[in-house]
């Protein structure tokens, strides 16, 4: 397999199993995900559908009780294409992670040490990878604080996790991970723990840096609006495989699959009259059993008899766009999106022209 | 006294200070009003720390206000409470909380967590019904009555948590980020499970959560918090059609939305309280209608307006 030029990281198959006291749970079945240099990928899904895995498993975050069942993660490392699941974790550590690869997590309380200063925690990565003296990287440090929107940098070096506010404990967190110059930041939910006010705020500043950077970025969220905001294209995740994907205007404006539906019309629709909210029935399969066919089917209104039956293979749309539903199949029943959503992309789309 | 039937819920002035020691207290909330009609949703938005969760503990009487009054029904729930007002008040309010596992006991049955606000002396078996009614009522069938907290989903949590509150059939139900922690299918889920209730039985809720987006569904009246103080309130068209606060319009344009031809483009705007020169202390509560009351001096009201 050939990482051709433009395309930075390439997944290949990615499976991974946990192992249980009640079995084991496959989390992530076949995912094929790549990623090209300075573009925004988002991947959406509900908690349990794997989106997380499928980003600890790029940073080398392995579990003790997880298995990598199959696949591959290949990246250019030093002009080698390397698979990253072959890689010791001290190798990772070493070359890859904060160096190339760096990640922003959920919640900033626990991504710091309460027992460190800012200013150590931030200019680690300087002085292990970039073996910068104490005092250079002292300084590169306070220049990270300013280009994040903290105001005086100096003393908030100084300063401890503790003393500073959920939104500022991100930004430091952001800086850190901007301070080796890496191509690709994987963002865990980065903004879910912070108010919108400052998650605006946030998510606009990991944008302006990202321009300027050339930074790749791969957004783990399930707030489609972040989405909406941030990504170039979407992956779709639902049972620990990518159902949907494609860019952003066709995830939003043209969706195939009942699933990107349901996820669509759930939100709450703030120009809307009071309608009752959409809700997709049922709850997610558990992925200790066995799943035969479609995972979405019982779930899904528009399931066909072979949804129970075999998987669905995935079908292209066009060159960026494709789906894992039957329904896409040529000899399927032709079945037209929802209403509800048809209307509310057409009132999206002309609010867009409007602007 | 048409007043008692119309409010449900009257708060008056109310503070709440926490004391940290004997020269500093936190005013958590500063001189907070607002009623809240029978019936309906009021909700409650403003970032963390605003003081809405502090608001939504004293009305249940979590905490003893530091000063202000609280009527539900008419009746005085500030200051010390006797035995017969502590019993008017449970049961009649109720709370859901944001982290359905957090706030069920791991160690008990679902049958025995919903029961809890039940009196204790009734029957057994009659007991058991009324739990099981209740759990259909919020769609768990009945055979998960003798499973434990663990068992259940986060979506199907709320749901016993929910079922936990309505046991007692109470009027007014304070619903603390309660969808917060769930998926948004399931949010979806949630929130349509309490729409239904509240037109079946009445009920009323003061529903307090920082994603707008939900808040304005939801509510029928809604509430702005910001550093401990009420800064706008109104019904949810007076807030989302025409908000005169510049608070109000920061929060509303934070929301994103899911528009990839608009959002992408879209900054937010900014609010900084000491920078614009806005002191909260300053203003008096104004109403530009019955209904819409904006916190503000006279020359302020008059710059947001223009």
């Amino acid at each position: 397999m050939q990482v051709d030029s433009g395309t930075i990281l390439n997944i290949q198959k990615l499976s991974v199993a946990f192992q249980t006291t009640s079995g084991e749970l496959n989390a992530v079945r076949g995912v094929d995900l790549t990623l090209r240099r300075g573009e925004t990928l988002a991947i959406v899904g509900e908690s349990g559908s794997g989106k997380s895995v499928t980003a600890k498993a790029v940073m080398g975050l392995r579990d003790s009780n997880q298995i990598i069942k199959a696949g591959e993660i290949l990246y250019d490392l030093d002009g080698q294409v390397t698979d990253l699941l072959k890689l010791t974790k001290k190798q990772m550590i070493s070359q890859v992670n904060g160096r190339r690869i760096s990640m922003i997590f959920q919640d900033p309380t626990t991504a710091l040490n309460p027992l460190l200063t800012i200013g150590y925690q931030l200019t680690e990565g300087l002085r292990i990878h970039r073996k910068m003296s104490r005092k250079a990287a002292w300084e590169r440090g306070v220049e990270l604080l300013d280009e994040v929107g903290i105001t005086q940098p100096r003393q908030c070096m100084k300063r401890y996790p503790h003393h500073l506010s959920g939104g500022m404990r991100q930004r430091v967190v952001i800086a850190a991970a901007i301070s080796c110059d890496p191509e690709i930041i994987i963002c865990d939910e980065p903004t879910t723990a912070l108010d919108v006010t400052i998650q605006a705020k946030i998510l606009e500043l990991i944008k302006t840096l990202q321009k300027k950077m050339n930074i790749a970025i791969i957004y783990i969220t399930h707030d489609l609006g972040v989405v909406a905001k941030v990504a170039d294209r979407v992956a779709v995740m639902y049972a620990g495989k990518i159902v949907e994907r494609g860019t952003a205007y066709e995830i939003f404006f043209e969706p195939r699959h009942p699933y990107t539906w349901g996820l669509l019309l759930s939100m709450p629709d703030i120009n809307a009259a009071d309608t009752r909210l959409y809700s997709i029935p049922g709850s997610p399969p558990n992925l200790l059993h066995k799943v035969t066919g479609d995972a979405f089917a019982v779930r899904n209104e528009y399931a066909l008899n072979i949804d129970y039956e075999e998987e669905p293979p995935v079908f292209k749309l066009s060159g960026t766009h494709e789906v894992a539903s039957w329904l896409a199949h040529p000899d399927a029943p032709a079945i037209q999106i929802p209403e509800l959503l048809r209307r509310q992309i057409e009132a999206k789309i002309s609010h867009g022209d409007e602007q | 006294m048409n007043t008692v039937n119309d409010n449900i819920l009257e708060v008056r002035d109310l503070k709440q200070h926490f004391r940290i020691d004997r020269r500093h207290s936190v005013k958590a909330v500063d001189g907070v009003s607002f009623t809240i009609k029978r019936g309906s949703t009021f909700g409650l938005v403003g970032e963390s720390g605003s003081g809405k969760s502090t608001i939504g503990r004293t009305v249940i009487r979590l905490y003893a206000p530091t000063c202000g009054s609280v009527k539900l029904n008419g009746r005085e729930l500030g200051g010390k409470l006797t035995l017969q007002m502590k019993q008017y008040l449970t049961g009649r309010v109720q709370m859901i909380f944001q982290d359905p596992m957090a706030s069920l006991n791991p160690r008990k049955k679902i049958i025995d967590i919903v029961a809890e606000g039940l009196d204790s002396n009734k029957p057994r078996g009659e007991r058991n019904e009324l739990v099981y009614a209740q759990l259909e009522r919020v769609g768990l069938s009945r055979e998960f009555a003798g499973r434990y907290p663990h068992m259940f989903s986060g979506g199907q949590r709320q749901r016993v948590g929910i079922a936990r509150a309505i046991i007692t059939d109470p009027e007014l139900i304070i619903a603390d980020e309660c969808i917060s922690a769930l998926d948004m299918s399931i949010q979806a889920q949630v929130v349509n499970l309490m729409k239904d209730l509240q037109t079946e039985r009445g009920l009323t809720y003061l529903f307090i959560a920082h994603d707008l987006s939900m808040v304005k569904y939801i509510s029928d009246y809604i509430g702005v918090l910001h550093m401990g103080r009420l800064v706008e309130s109104g019904t949810k068209d007076d807030i989302f059609q025409n908000p005169i606060h510049p608070y109000t319009k920061s929060l509303i344009s934070a929301i994103p939305e899911p528009n990839p031809l608009t959002e992408p483009h879209r900054i937010s705007r900014v609010y900084d309280a000491p920078a614009q020169g806005i002191v909260y202390a300053n203003g008096t509560e104004r109403y530009l209608t019955d209904t819409h009351m904006v916190l503000a001096t006279d020359g302020e009201l008059e710059t947001w307006i223009a």
